[in-house]
Protein backbone atom coordinates (compact mmCIF):
# COMPACT_ATOMS: atom_id res chain seq x y z
CA UNK A 1 0.00 0.00 0.00
CA UNK A 2 1.46 3.63 -0.74
CA UNK A 3 3.03 5.54 1.62
CA UNK A 4 0.86 8.74 1.16
CA UNK A 5 0.91 12.26 3.36
CA UNK A 6 -0.66 12.37 6.61
CA UNK A 7 -4.18 11.58 7.27
CA UNK A 8 -6.48 14.43 6.23
CA UNK A 9 -7.51 15.34 9.89
CA UNK A 10 -9.93 18.03 9.76
CA UNK A 11 -9.60 18.37 5.61
CA UNK A 12 -11.52 16.83 2.64
CA UNK A 13 -12.20 13.25 2.87
CA UNK A 14 -10.53 11.67 0.54
CA UNK A 15 -11.25 10.33 -2.73
CA UNK A 16 -10.61 6.77 -3.58
CA UNK A 17 -8.26 6.47 -6.43
CA UNK A 18 -7.80 3.15 -7.60
CA UNK A 19 -4.72 4.35 -9.56
CA UNK A 20 -2.88 6.41 -6.83
CA UNK A 21 -3.08 3.27 -4.54
CA UNK A 22 -0.52 2.17 -6.52
CA UNK A 23 1.81 5.00 -5.48
CA UNK A 24 0.93 6.37 -9.44
CA UNK A 25 0.25 9.86 -9.84
CA UNK A 26 -3.85 9.57 -10.42
CA UNK A 27 -3.62 11.87 -14.08
CA UNK A 28 -0.85 9.33 -15.31
CA UNK A 29 -2.64 5.93 -14.02
CA UNK A 30 -5.99 7.09 -15.70
CA UNK A 31 -5.18 8.41 -18.39
CA UNK A 32 -4.54 6.47 -21.59
CA UNK A 33 -1.02 5.10 -22.52
CA UNK A 34 -0.05 6.75 -26.25
CA UNK A 35 -0.02 3.74 -28.79
CA UNK A 36 2.72 2.07 -30.42
CA UNK A 37 6.16 1.66 -28.36
CA UNK A 38 6.44 4.36 -25.25
CA UNK A 39 9.64 3.06 -23.52
CA UNK A 40 7.73 2.64 -20.80
CA UNK A 41 8.81 -0.65 -18.23
CA UNK A 42 6.17 -3.84 -19.01
CA UNK A 43 5.22 -4.56 -15.85
CA UNK A 44 4.22 -0.56 -15.41
CA UNK A 45 2.02 -0.81 -17.51
CA UNK A 46 0.57 -3.78 -16.75
CA UNK A 47 -0.34 -2.44 -13.16
CA UNK A 48 -1.58 0.84 -15.03
CA UNK A 49 -4.27 -1.66 -17.08
CA UNK A 50 -4.82 -3.59 -13.87
CA UNK A 51 -5.72 -0.37 -12.01
CA UNK A 52 -7.22 1.42 -14.84
CA UNK A 53 -10.07 -1.44 -15.47
CA UNK A 54 -10.81 -1.51 -11.97
CA UNK A 55 -11.32 2.13 -11.65
CA UNK A 56 -13.89 1.70 -14.84
CA UNK A 57 -15.19 -1.17 -12.95
CA UNK A 58 -16.02 1.30 -10.08
CA UNK A 59 -17.37 3.43 -12.17
CA UNK A 60 -19.55 1.50 -14.43
CA UNK A 61 -21.16 -0.64 -11.85
CA UNK A 62 -23.87 1.68 -10.16
CA UNK A 63 -24.79 2.34 -13.84
CA UNK A 64 -25.40 -1.10 -15.00
CA UNK A 65 -25.33 -2.98 -11.45
CA UNK A 66 -23.16 -6.51 -11.64
CA UNK A 67 -25.47 -9.01 -12.95
CA UNK A 68 -25.54 -6.87 -16.29
CA UNK A 69 -22.19 -5.37 -16.36
CA UNK A 70 -20.41 -7.34 -19.44
CA UNK A 71 -16.68 -7.10 -20.00
CA UNK A 72 -17.24 -4.96 -22.78
CA UNK A 73 -18.95 -1.79 -20.41
CA UNK A 74 -15.29 -2.13 -18.76
CA UNK A 75 -13.27 -2.09 -21.41
CA UNK A 76 -14.87 0.80 -23.04
CA UNK A 77 -14.83 2.75 -19.74
CA UNK A 78 -11.28 1.70 -19.20
CA UNK A 79 -10.40 2.15 -22.95
CA UNK A 80 -8.13 -1.36 -22.87
CA UNK A 81 -8.86 -3.60 -25.14
CA UNK A 82 -10.35 -7.35 -24.62
CA UNK A 83 -7.09 -8.90 -24.62
CA UNK A 84 -5.65 -6.67 -22.16
CA UNK A 85 -8.75 -7.33 -19.81
CA UNK A 86 -8.12 -11.20 -20.35
CA UNK A 87 -4.52 -11.07 -19.36
CA UNK A 88 -5.18 -9.22 -16.14
CA UNK A 89 -8.20 -11.12 -14.78
CA UNK A 90 -10.08 -14.49 -15.73
CA UNK A 91 -13.29 -12.96 -15.20
CA UNK A 92 -16.26 -10.50 -14.64
CA UNK A 93 -15.98 -12.15 -11.10
CA UNK A 94 -12.36 -11.92 -10.42
CA UNK A 95 -11.87 -7.61 -11.63
CA UNK A 96 -14.84 -7.38 -9.03
CA UNK A 97 -13.26 -8.97 -6.27
CA UNK A 98 -10.01 -7.29 -6.91
CA UNK A 99 -11.74 -4.10 -6.87
CA UNK A 100 -13.79 -4.82 -4.02
CA UNK A 101 -10.57 -5.93 -1.88
CA UNK A 102 -8.61 -2.65 -3.14
CA UNK A 103 -11.92 -0.82 -2.03
CA UNK A 104 -12.09 -2.29 1.73
CA UNK A 105 -8.26 -2.32 1.99
CA UNK A 106 -8.20 1.42 1.00
CA UNK A 107 -11.62 1.74 3.32
CA UNK A 108 -10.14 -0.21 6.14
CA UNK A 109 -6.81 1.42 5.84
CA UNK A 110 -8.35 5.15 6.35
CA UNK A 111 -10.83 4.31 9.17
CA UNK A 112 -7.99 2.64 11.49
CA UNK A 113 -5.66 5.65 10.69
CA UNK A 114 -8.20 8.30 11.93
CA UNK A 115 -9.14 5.49 15.35
CA UNK A 116 -5.77 5.84 15.98
CA UNK A 117 -5.37 9.36 17.42
CA UNK A 118 -8.15 9.16 19.84
CA UNK A 119 -7.39 8.48 23.38
CA UNK A 120 -10.54 6.04 24.83
CA UNK A 121 -12.38 3.33 23.16
CA UNK A 122 -15.70 5.09 23.09
CA UNK A 123 -13.64 7.71 21.39
CA UNK A 124 -12.36 5.63 18.87
CA UNK A 125 -15.45 4.02 18.19
CA UNK A 126 -16.75 7.56 17.09
CA UNK A 127 -13.69 8.49 15.01
CA UNK A 128 -14.26 5.26 13.34
CA UNK A 129 -18.08 6.01 12.45
CA UNK A 130 -17.73 9.30 11.41
CA UNK A 131 -14.32 8.92 9.27
CA UNK A 132 -16.63 6.13 7.39
CA UNK A 133 -19.29 8.30 7.18
CA UNK A 134 -17.03 11.12 5.69
CA UNK A 135 -15.31 8.68 3.09
CA UNK A 136 -18.41 7.19 1.87
CA UNK A 137 -20.18 10.60 1.32
CA UNK A 138 -17.13 11.84 -0.71
CA UNK A 139 -17.08 8.12 -2.58
CA UNK A 140 -20.35 7.25 -3.78
CA UNK A 141 -19.14 5.04 -6.17
CA UNK A 142 -17.57 2.86 -2.59
CA UNK A 143 -20.73 3.24 -1.18
CA UNK A 144 -22.66 2.29 -4.32
CA UNK A 145 -20.05 -1.32 -4.04
CA UNK A 146 -20.62 -1.64 -0.32
CA UNK A 147 -24.94 -1.36 -0.47
CA UNK A 148 -25.19 -3.17 -3.74
CA UNK A 149 -22.76 -4.44 -5.38
CA UNK A 150 -20.97 -7.00 -2.81
CA UNK A 151 -24.39 -8.37 -2.40
CA UNK A 152 -25.45 -9.58 -5.38
CA UNK A 153 -22.05 -10.47 -6.49
CA UNK A 154 -21.98 -14.09 -5.34
CA UNK A 155 -21.11 -15.74 -2.54
CA UNK A 156 -17.17 -15.04 -3.25
CA UNK A 157 -18.16 -11.58 -2.52
CA UNK A 158 -20.02 -12.38 0.28
CA UNK A 159 -17.43 -13.81 2.13
CA UNK A 160 -15.23 -10.99 1.40
CA UNK A 161 -17.68 -8.69 2.74
CA UNK A 162 -17.51 -10.67 6.11
CA UNK A 163 -14.62 -10.53 6.56
CA UNK A 164 -14.33 -6.93 5.92
CA UNK A 165 -16.66 -6.45 8.66
CA UNK A 166 -14.70 -9.04 11.19
CA UNK A 167 -11.67 -6.97 10.80
CA UNK A 168 -13.97 -3.92 12.45
CA UNK A 169 -15.38 -6.39 14.68
CA UNK A 170 -12.07 -7.66 16.05
CA UNK A 171 -10.96 -3.98 17.06
CA UNK A 172 -13.98 -3.08 18.77
CA UNK A 173 -13.75 -6.63 20.71
CA UNK A 174 -10.06 -6.18 21.90
CA UNK A 175 -10.87 -2.80 23.08
CA UNK A 176 -14.14 -2.53 24.51
CA UNK A 177 -15.28 -3.84 27.90
CA UNK A 178 -16.10 -7.28 27.87
CA UNK A 179 -19.92 -7.53 28.21
CA UNK A 180 -21.44 -11.62 28.24
CA UNK A 181 -24.07 -10.03 26.18
CA UNK A 182 -22.31 -8.98 23.21
CA UNK A 183 -20.92 -12.02 21.04
CA UNK A 184 -18.58 -11.79 18.67
CA UNK A 185 -21.78 -12.75 16.22
CA UNK A 186 -23.81 -9.36 17.72
CA UNK A 187 -20.47 -7.41 16.96
CA UNK A 188 -20.57 -8.30 13.28
CA UNK A 189 -24.50 -7.96 13.19
CA UNK A 190 -24.07 -4.56 14.44
CA UNK A 191 -21.04 -3.20 12.26
CA UNK A 192 -22.78 -5.33 9.29
CA UNK A 193 -25.72 -3.21 10.10
CA UNK A 194 -23.87 0.33 10.39
CA UNK A 195 -22.04 -0.14 7.15
CA UNK A 196 -24.84 -0.87 5.11
CA UNK A 197 -26.99 1.92 7.00
CA UNK A 198 -24.65 4.42 5.92
CA UNK A 199 -23.32 2.93 2.33
CA UNK A 200 -27.30 2.59 1.43
CA UNK A 201 -28.12 5.92 2.79
CA UNK A 202 -25.28 7.52 0.82
CA UNK A 203 -25.85 5.20 -1.99
CA UNK A 204 -29.70 6.66 -2.51
CA UNK A 205 -28.51 10.67 -2.37
CA UNK A 206 -29.27 10.37 1.49
CA UNK A 207 -25.70 10.95 2.81
CA UNK A 208 -26.62 14.14 4.57
CA UNK A 209 -29.28 12.32 6.52
CA UNK A 210 -26.64 9.65 7.69
CA UNK A 211 -24.41 12.83 8.82
CA UNK A 212 -26.82 14.22 10.77
CA UNK A 213 -27.37 10.44 12.76
CA UNK A 214 -23.80 9.98 13.45
CA UNK A 215 -24.36 10.18 16.56
CA UNK A 216 -27.58 7.96 17.36
CA UNK A 217 -25.29 5.63 15.39
CA UNK A 218 -22.64 5.50 17.26
CA UNK A 219 -24.57 5.04 20.54
CA UNK A 220 -26.66 2.27 18.94
CA UNK A 221 -22.82 0.32 18.56
CA UNK A 222 -21.37 1.96 22.28
CA UNK A 223 -24.97 1.08 24.26
CA UNK A 224 -24.42 -2.65 24.56
CA UNK A 225 -20.88 -2.43 25.99
CA UNK A 226 -21.56 0.74 28.58
CA UNK A 227 -22.93 0.15 32.39
CA UNK A 228 -26.25 0.95 32.66
CA UNK A 229 -25.09 3.95 35.36
CA UNK A 230 -22.65 5.42 32.84
CA UNK A 231 -22.68 8.78 32.38
CA UNK A 232 -22.35 8.35 28.43
CA UNK A 233 -25.63 6.11 28.55
CA UNK A 234 -27.36 10.35 28.77
CA UNK A 235 -25.98 10.99 25.30
CA UNK A 236 -29.16 10.32 24.29
CA UNK A 237 -31.36 12.80 25.45
CA UNK A 238 -28.94 15.41 24.85
CA UNK A 239 -28.98 14.69 20.99
CA UNK A 240 -30.53 17.05 18.93
CA UNK A 241 -33.87 15.30 17.31
CA UNK A 242 -32.85 13.73 13.80
CA UNK A 243 -34.63 12.69 11.06
CA UNK A 244 -36.74 9.53 11.20
CA UNK A 245 -34.70 7.58 8.85
CA UNK A 246 -37.30 4.50 9.03
CA UNK A 247 -38.76 6.16 5.97
CA UNK A 248 -37.57 4.04 2.97
CA UNK A 249 -39.97 5.51 0.60
CA UNK A 250 -37.98 7.10 -1.27
CA UNK A 251 -35.09 4.98 -1.60
CA UNK B 1 -28.92 4.41 -12.94
CA UNK B 2 -31.23 2.55 -14.98
CA UNK B 3 -31.16 -0.72 -13.37
CA UNK B 4 -34.43 -2.16 -14.87
CA UNK B 5 -33.39 -4.54 -16.64
CA UNK B 6 -35.34 -5.92 -18.78
CA UNK B 7 -35.66 -9.29 -20.65
CA UNK B 8 -33.51 -8.27 -23.64
CA UNK B 9 -30.62 -6.60 -20.91
CA UNK B 10 -31.01 -9.67 -19.16
CA UNK B 11 -30.55 -11.92 -22.87
CA UNK B 12 -27.42 -9.88 -23.31
CA UNK B 13 -25.90 -10.33 -20.14
CA UNK B 14 -26.73 -13.98 -20.47
CA UNK B 15 -25.08 -14.07 -24.00
CA UNK B 16 -22.20 -12.22 -22.54
CA UNK B 17 -21.99 -14.86 -19.52
CA UNK B 18 -22.80 -18.14 -21.37
CA UNK B 19 -19.62 -19.14 -22.90
CA UNK B 20 -17.66 -18.97 -20.03
CA UNK B 21 -20.27 -19.72 -17.06
CA UNK B 22 -21.34 -23.31 -16.77
CA UNK B 23 -25.26 -23.30 -17.11
CA UNK B 24 -26.62 -24.88 -14.42
CA UNK B 25 -23.73 -23.90 -11.83
CA UNK B 26 -25.76 -24.67 -8.36
CA UNK B 27 -25.46 -21.84 -6.16
CA UNK B 28 -26.89 -24.01 -3.18
CA UNK B 29 -24.91 -27.55 -3.29
CA UNK B 30 -26.55 -28.07 0.02
CA UNK B 31 -30.50 -27.85 -1.49
CA UNK B 32 -31.96 -30.54 -3.11
CA UNK B 33 -32.51 -30.72 -6.93
CA UNK B 34 -35.57 -28.17 -6.24
CA UNK B 35 -39.20 -29.79 -7.29
CA UNK B 36 -42.97 -28.06 -6.41
CA UNK B 37 -45.19 -30.00 -4.85
CA UNK B 38 -48.55 -30.24 -7.69
CA UNK B 39 -51.73 -31.20 -6.44
CA UNK B 40 -53.44 -33.77 -9.09
CA UNK B 41 -56.04 -32.25 -11.22
CA UNK B 42 -59.74 -33.25 -10.15
CA UNK B 43 -63.05 -32.67 -11.87
CA UNK B 44 -64.95 -30.13 -10.52
CA UNK B 45 -62.10 -27.96 -10.11
CA UNK B 46 -63.21 -24.49 -11.13
CA UNK B 47 -61.35 -22.20 -13.30
CA UNK B 48 -60.13 -20.34 -10.72
CA UNK B 49 -59.13 -22.52 -8.64
CA UNK B 50 -56.72 -23.77 -11.35
CA UNK B 51 -55.43 -20.33 -12.02
CA UNK B 52 -55.02 -19.72 -8.52
CA UNK B 53 -52.92 -23.39 -8.06
CA UNK B 54 -50.81 -22.26 -10.96
CA UNK B 55 -49.80 -19.05 -9.67
CA UNK B 56 -48.79 -20.91 -6.63
CA UNK B 57 -46.71 -23.45 -8.40
CA UNK B 58 -44.93 -20.46 -10.29
CA UNK B 59 -44.01 -19.07 -7.05
CA UNK B 60 -42.64 -21.87 -5.56
CA UNK B 61 -40.80 -22.92 -8.86
CA UNK B 62 -39.49 -19.33 -9.03
CA UNK B 63 -38.37 -19.68 -5.75
CA UNK B 64 -36.53 -23.25 -5.82
CA UNK B 65 -35.09 -21.82 -9.31
CA UNK B 66 -33.39 -18.75 -7.76
CA UNK B 67 -32.42 -21.04 -4.88
CA UNK B 68 -30.71 -23.63 -6.73
CA UNK B 69 -29.35 -21.46 -10.31
CA UNK B 70 -29.26 -17.94 -8.66
CA UNK B 71 -31.12 -15.28 -9.74
CA UNK B 72 -29.13 -14.31 -13.02
CA UNK B 73 -29.05 -18.01 -14.14
CA UNK B 74 -32.58 -18.93 -13.70
CA UNK B 75 -34.52 -19.20 -17.00
CA UNK B 76 -38.16 -18.77 -17.57
CA UNK B 77 -37.92 -22.74 -18.48
CA UNK B 78 -36.76 -23.34 -15.24
CA UNK B 79 -39.42 -22.11 -13.81
CA UNK B 80 -42.71 -23.15 -15.90
CA UNK B 81 -40.91 -26.90 -15.96
CA UNK B 82 -40.81 -26.82 -12.18
CA UNK B 83 -44.24 -25.18 -11.90
CA UNK B 84 -45.34 -27.75 -14.52
CA UNK B 85 -47.34 -24.70 -16.38
CA UNK B 86 -46.51 -23.87 -20.29
CA UNK B 87 -45.00 -20.99 -21.37
CA UNK B 88 -47.81 -19.32 -22.56
CA UNK B 89 -49.66 -19.78 -18.82
CA UNK B 90 -46.36 -18.29 -17.44
CA UNK B 91 -46.87 -15.25 -19.54
CA UNK B 92 -50.46 -14.97 -18.88
CA UNK B 93 -49.58 -14.16 -15.10
CA UNK B 94 -46.38 -12.26 -15.13
CA UNK B 95 -44.29 -9.94 -17.60
CA UNK B 96 -41.16 -11.96 -17.14
CA UNK B 97 -39.01 -13.09 -14.55
CA UNK B 98 -38.27 -9.59 -12.75
CA UNK B 99 -42.48 -9.47 -12.29
CA UNK B 100 -42.54 -13.41 -11.20
CA UNK B 101 -39.80 -12.81 -8.43
CA UNK B 102 -41.65 -9.66 -7.39
CA UNK B 103 -44.74 -11.52 -6.40
CA UNK B 104 -43.15 -14.37 -5.05
CA UNK B 105 -41.14 -11.82 -3.25
CA UNK B 106 -44.33 -10.02 -1.91
CA UNK B 107 -45.74 -13.06 -1.45
CA UNK B 108 -43.41 -14.68 1.16
CA UNK B 109 -43.15 -11.18 3.12
CA UNK B 110 -46.80 -11.18 3.33
CA UNK B 111 -46.86 -15.02 4.79
CA UNK B 112 -43.76 -14.10 6.98
CA UNK B 113 -45.83 -10.96 8.30
CA UNK B 114 -48.12 -12.46 9.08
CA UNK B 115 -47.12 -15.68 10.87
CA UNK B 116 -44.63 -13.20 12.82
CA UNK B 117 -48.38 -11.06 13.24
CA UNK B 118 -50.40 -14.27 14.52
CA UNK B 119 -47.49 -14.95 16.99
CA UNK B 120 -47.30 -11.27 18.44
CA UNK B 121 -51.00 -11.56 19.07
CA UNK B 122 -50.93 -14.97 20.88
CA UNK B 123 -48.40 -14.05 23.04
CA UNK B 124 -50.54 -11.22 24.58
CA UNK B 125 -48.39 -9.83 27.41
CA UNK B 126 -46.26 -6.97 25.96
CA UNK B 127 -43.03 -8.44 27.61
CA UNK B 128 -43.24 -11.67 25.08
CA UNK B 129 -43.93 -9.89 21.62
CA UNK B 130 -40.38 -9.74 20.79
CA UNK B 131 -39.45 -13.24 21.41
CA UNK B 132 -42.63 -14.32 20.20
CA UNK B 133 -42.34 -12.76 16.76
CA UNK B 134 -38.65 -13.66 15.97
CA UNK B 135 -39.36 -17.31 17.00
CA UNK B 136 -42.00 -16.82 14.81
CA UNK B 137 -40.04 -15.45 11.95
CA UNK B 138 -37.12 -17.54 12.13
CA UNK B 139 -38.88 -20.49 12.30
CA UNK B 140 -40.83 -20.37 9.09
CA UNK B 141 -37.45 -18.89 7.41
CA UNK B 142 -35.74 -22.41 8.77
CA UNK B 143 -38.45 -24.18 7.81
CA UNK B 144 -38.61 -23.44 4.26
CA UNK B 145 -35.41 -22.88 3.01
CA UNK B 146 -36.46 -21.66 -0.38
CA UNK B 147 -38.01 -19.02 0.83
CA UNK B 148 -35.61 -17.82 2.85
CA UNK B 149 -33.10 -17.77 0.35
CA UNK B 150 -35.42 -15.77 -2.29
CA UNK B 151 -36.10 -13.24 0.45
CA UNK B 152 -32.98 -12.87 2.19
CA UNK B 153 -30.24 -13.98 -0.55
CA UNK B 154 -31.88 -13.31 -3.89
CA UNK B 155 -33.26 -9.99 -3.16
CA UNK B 156 -30.23 -8.24 -3.08
CA UNK B 157 -29.07 -10.21 -6.68
CA UNK B 158 -32.87 -9.21 -8.61
CA UNK B 159 -33.73 -6.10 -10.22
CA UNK B 160 -33.53 -2.33 -9.10
CA UNK B 161 -37.32 -2.51 -7.59
CA UNK B 162 -37.27 -5.90 -5.60
CA UNK B 163 -34.06 -4.34 -3.99
CA UNK B 164 -36.35 -1.13 -3.29
CA UNK B 165 -39.00 -3.51 -1.99
CA UNK B 166 -36.34 -5.08 0.31
CA UNK B 167 -35.20 -1.88 1.69
CA UNK B 168 -39.01 -1.34 2.69
CA UNK B 169 -39.40 -4.69 4.25
CA UNK B 170 -36.37 -3.99 6.39
CA UNK B 171 -38.24 -0.96 7.47
CA UNK B 172 -41.44 -2.68 8.71
CA UNK B 173 -39.30 -4.95 10.28
CA UNK B 174 -36.93 -2.24 12.10
CA UNK B 175 -40.62 -0.37 13.13
CA UNK B 176 -41.59 -3.37 14.46
CA UNK B 177 -38.76 -3.87 16.71
CA UNK B 178 -39.03 -0.49 17.79
CA UNK B 179 -42.64 -1.43 18.87
CA UNK B 180 -41.48 -4.84 20.43
CA UNK B 181 -38.71 -3.16 22.37
CA UNK B 182 -41.01 -0.45 23.44
CA UNK B 183 -42.29 -1.73 27.38
CA UNK B 184 -46.03 -1.61 28.35
CA UNK B 185 -44.96 1.19 30.20
CA UNK B 186 -43.66 2.89 27.14
CA UNK B 187 -39.89 3.06 28.29
CA UNK B 188 -36.65 3.16 26.44
CA UNK B 189 -38.19 2.55 23.12
CA UNK B 190 -35.40 1.85 20.16
CA UNK B 191 -33.97 5.12 18.35
CA UNK B 192 -35.27 4.68 15.14
CA UNK B 193 -31.24 4.87 13.21
CA UNK B 194 -30.57 2.06 15.88
CA UNK B 195 -33.63 -0.14 15.09
CA UNK B 196 -32.65 0.41 11.20
CA UNK B 197 -29.12 -0.59 12.09
CA UNK B 198 -30.89 -3.97 13.83
CA UNK B 199 -32.91 -4.77 10.88
CA UNK B 200 -29.98 -4.12 8.75
CA UNK B 201 -27.93 -6.14 10.54
CA UNK B 202 -30.11 -9.21 11.00
CA UNK B 203 -31.00 -9.52 7.32
CA UNK B 204 -27.13 -9.65 6.59
CA UNK B 205 -26.26 -11.75 9.11
CA UNK B 206 -29.22 -14.47 8.28
CA UNK B 207 -28.00 -13.88 4.52
CA UNK B 208 -24.27 -15.03 5.42
CA UNK B 209 -25.68 -18.41 7.35
CA UNK B 210 -27.89 -19.33 4.63
CA UNK B 211 -25.02 -18.98 1.87
CA UNK B 212 -22.96 -20.73 4.55
CA UNK B 213 -25.87 -23.71 4.50
CA UNK B 214 -26.75 -22.97 7.87
CA UNK B 215 -30.50 -21.81 6.84
CA UNK B 216 -31.82 -24.90 9.90
CA UNK B 217 -29.97 -22.94 12.38
CA UNK B 218 -31.32 -19.45 11.79
CA UNK B 219 -33.66 -19.69 15.30
CA UNK B 220 -30.46 -19.41 17.25
CA UNK B 221 -30.15 -16.10 15.89
CA UNK B 222 -32.72 -14.94 17.83
CA UNK B 223 -30.51 -14.61 21.13
CA UNK B 224 -28.46 -12.41 19.23
CA UNK B 225 -30.94 -9.69 19.12
CA UNK B 226 -32.03 -10.30 22.61
CA UNK B 227 -28.65 -10.08 23.88
CA UNK B 228 -28.27 -6.96 22.44
CA UNK B 229 -31.51 -5.72 23.86
CA UNK B 230 -30.53 -6.89 27.28
CA UNK B 231 -27.24 -5.03 26.99
CA UNK B 232 -28.84 -1.46 25.30
CA UNK B 233 -32.22 -1.54 27.49
CA UNK B 234 -31.52 -3.23 30.48
CA UNK B 235 -34.88 -1.65 32.40
CA UNK B 236 -37.05 -3.33 29.57
CA UNK B 237 -35.20 -6.60 29.08
CA UNK B 238 -35.26 -8.19 32.79
CA UNK B 239 -37.92 -9.48 31.95
CA UNK B 240 -35.90 -11.24 29.01
CA UNK B 241 -32.91 -12.24 31.21
CA UNK B 242 -34.90 -13.77 33.69
CA UNK B 243 -36.70 -15.69 31.30
CA UNK B 244 -33.21 -16.51 29.37
CA UNK B 245 -31.83 -17.37 32.43
CA UNK B 246 -35.20 -20.13 33.25
CA UNK B 247 -34.85 -22.29 30.00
Amino acid sequence: MPAEGPPGAGGEPERFEPGALAGLPAELALARLPPGRHGLPRAFVADQQRLRIVAAMLRVLPEHGYPDTTIAHITGEAAVSRSAFYQQFADKEECFLVTYDLATEWFCERVERAVAGAASWSDRARAGVGEAVGLLTANPAVAHLFAVESLQAGPAARQRQEAFLGRFAAALRQEAPARPEVSPELEELLLGGAVSLIARYVDSGRGEEIEAAVGTLVESLLVPYLDPGSPERGNRQRLSPTPDVGDVGRW
Amino acid sequence: MSRGASSTQIAAADAETQGRKPRGARRRPDLPVPKVERIPPRSGMSRAEVVADQRRRMLAGIAAAVAYHGYEDTKITDIVELAGVSRPTFYEHFEGKDDCFAAAYAEGVERLAGAVATAVDEAGDPADTLDAGLDAGLELLAAEPALAHLLLVESLAAARPARIEHERTLGRLANALRQASRGSAGEDALPPETARLLAGGLASHLSGRILAGEAADLPASRDLLLGYLRAALPARSRPLAARAAGS
